[in-house]
């Protein structure tokens, strides 16, 4: 060794206790405020690509409805009235008794309770609209070139797990609200061969289920999760009232349509009102959240609805602004990230201007 | 305080051992400070060892699931951009998945989007969208049986490039979105979808279970929609 005699014995200093606690409580210190900083920027980055990720399945579903709104269709004509209340005539002699507007095709808006019926009320919460549109679905071989037939469609939000689609490995079940579409092929659209307000009554029972396959294929089916409420207001265009002044949504105060029925108002003199006839301007609107609020909402209610949208809601349009505000605070209330798409649809089809 | 009383400071003297100095005996040229002994570096070393060996499977295995993660929702992505543009483009727009050898494994590795654009051309005027997508550095793999019933069955042979060059064997196999939204799967819902996982767990485990960490992404043949899940 190189050391001198003298200073082998000499040892180098040691740390005292105090100089090690002190360090070890800067360390902790450094440490706790960096795993705060780590976990806080995780949060937000995980929430950030959530909500992004979310709110395009949104946007997406959102496009297609008012895309296929836009192209509703009830292919009105005109024709002559005879006694019987028909078109046909009961006799030669028969003479008809007024000329009328006169279509079998409907567009329908309301509460999807009242228009699906049976079950749950609040598991098909809000609104659907069910109309005929030139959108050339169906599941005929040879029939893929027919891009304009006339086919049924709807859509409503319902709350349920995803048990009929699912993948066999996947082993937990989501319980989510859902944007549903009803879409019959074209060769299935009984249209024609029901009463009004018949044709899409089953939508609800013709969900995807095991049975669905190649061959047959279930006509109502999820199109986005999470979208928890559907909120449709017909109204009419600006240009469209009497005199230019009025109610733009007299035609479905209480955000409820029918093709089929008579309603006269608005300041028009046609006795037939807006019968046969398609809003020219259907206000869509959509309220979705994000994954994690969802998974939230369904760690607390299970496979029950869960109670966060108060009731009585969008009943009236006139309280629509109110409505949406209630909404909103409910959604905050439970502390769930949402987001609204809203937008007015002009229907293509609309012939309004012959009212 | 007097003036008289002002001391002066002198520089501390250096410590021998604490310093590299020049020794004042003729011929011990310098005097070293005491180092680390053998042991000590032992346990160190040891230490340091034991440390990076219970941190590395943690680590590995969060750096496979955050390429899994990216993998799938990129494919999720693409796959819902491919019905998109079918609809906005009234053109069917073909995804195919592309089956090739890599490190010596065969296993759907990447995908490509093209445009059909001329339904009476051969081959219906494909054309590439855009450039070829691979499914994490190699380490995330297409699985195969009962946890990919899209990829089943055998693929074509690929003779576009660059996929041609990866080897004999490199096939794909198809999934078309049509412009009325729906697509060319004839299958039901519950099956109509694919699964990315690791490497690994196309050896571990049988085939059709699980491996703990999986992406699969649904594609609802009559919607084109597509649905992710996660275990």
């Amino acid at each position: 060794m190189l050391l001198p005699a003298s200073l082998s014995s000499s040892r180098p200093r040691a740390f005292t206790l105090v100089e090690l606690l002190v360090s070890m409580t800067v360390l902790a210190m450094i440490m706790v405020v960096s795993a705060q900083v780590i976990t806080e920027t995780q949060r937000t980055w995980t929430q950030g690509s959530a909500r992004a990720e979310q709110f395009r399945e949104a946007r997406v579903a959102f496009e297609a409805i008012t895309q296929n709104l836009r192209q509703a269709t009830l292919n009105p004509y005109t024709t002559y009235l005879y006694s019987n209340g028909t078109t046909v005539p009961s006799d030669k002699t028969d003479a008809p008794q007024s000329y009328v507007r006169k279509s079998e095709l409907q567009f329908i808006t309301g509460r999807s309770a009242s228009l699906l019926g049976g079950g749950d009320a609040s598991a098909t919460p809000l609104h659907g609209v069910f109309f005929q549109a030139a959108l050339g679905v169906s599941n005929r071989a040879g029939y893929d070139g027919m891009t304009d037939l006339l086919c049924g469609r709807g859509y409503f939000v319902s709350y349920g797990s995803d048990q009929g689609w699912r993948p066999p490995h996947v082993t937990n079940s989501r319980f989510r609200y859902r944007l549903m579409e009803y879409r019959p092929a074209s060769e299935k659209n009984s249209v024609y061969s029901v009463d009004p307000g018949l044709w899409f009554a089953d939508a609800l029972k013709q969900g995807v289920t095991a049975a669905d396959s190649g061959a047959f294929r279930a006509a109502t089916r999820p199109v986005a999760e999470n979208i928890l409420a559907l909120i449709i207001s017909p109204r009419v265009a600006k240009e469209n009232l009497v005199g230019g002044g009025g109610d733009p949504t007299w035609i479905a105060p209480g955000y409820e349509y029918d093709s089929t029925k008579v309603v006269v108002g608005g300041g028009t003199t046609d006795p037939q009102g807006t019968q046969h006839l398609l809003p020219p301007i259907v206000t869509v609107t959509l309220v979705a959240i994000d994954e994690a609020s969802a998974r939230r909402l369904e760690e607390i209610s299970g496979e029950n609805t869960p109670s966060v949208i108060p009731a009585g809601l969008f009943t009236n349009v006139a309280n629509f602004e109110n409505d949406l505000t209630t909404l909103e605070a409910a959604l905050v209330e439970n502390k769930l990230t949402y987001r609204v798409f809203s937008s007015a649809v002009a229907l293509r089809n609309a012939k309004w201007k012959n009212l | 305080m007097t003036t008289n009383t002002i001391q002066v400071a002198t520089p501390p003297a250096p410590r021998a051992q604490e310093v590299f100095v020049h020794s004042a005996i003729p011929g011990r040229r310098c005097v070293w400070r005491r180092g680390f002994t053998l042991v000590e570096m032992l346990v160190v070393v040891a230490i340091i060892g034991m440390l990076l060996f219970i941190a590395t499977p943690s680590i590995l295995g969060t750096l496979e699931a955050s390429q899994l993660t990216n993998s799938g929702t990129s494919l999720s992505f693409k796959l819902s951009l491919a019905q998109q543009m079918a609809v906005s483009r009234k053109k069917p727009v073909e995804v195919r998945f592309y089956t090739y050898t890599y490190n010596g494994v065969s296993a759907v590795r990447g995908y490509q989007l093209f445009l059909q654009s001329d339904p009476n051309a051969a081959n219906f005027g494909l054309k590439a969208i855009e450039g070829p997508e691979y499914f994490g550095d190699g380490s995330v793999v297409g699985l195969t049986g009962a946890l990919s019933p899209l990829l089943q069955g055998g693929g074509t042979n690929a003779t576009e490039e660059p996929w041609a060059s990866k080897g004999a064997g490199t096939s794909y196999h198809r999934v078309v979105f049509y412009p009325d939204g729906s697509t060319n799967l004839n299958l039901s819902l519950a099956q109509a979808f694919l699964t990315l996982g690791a490497e690994r767990s196309l050896t571990e485990g049988g085939s059709g279970a699980a491996p703990p960490n999986y992406f699969t992404v649904q594609i609802d043949p009559v919607t084109g929609r597509t649905r992710t899940y996660r275990p």
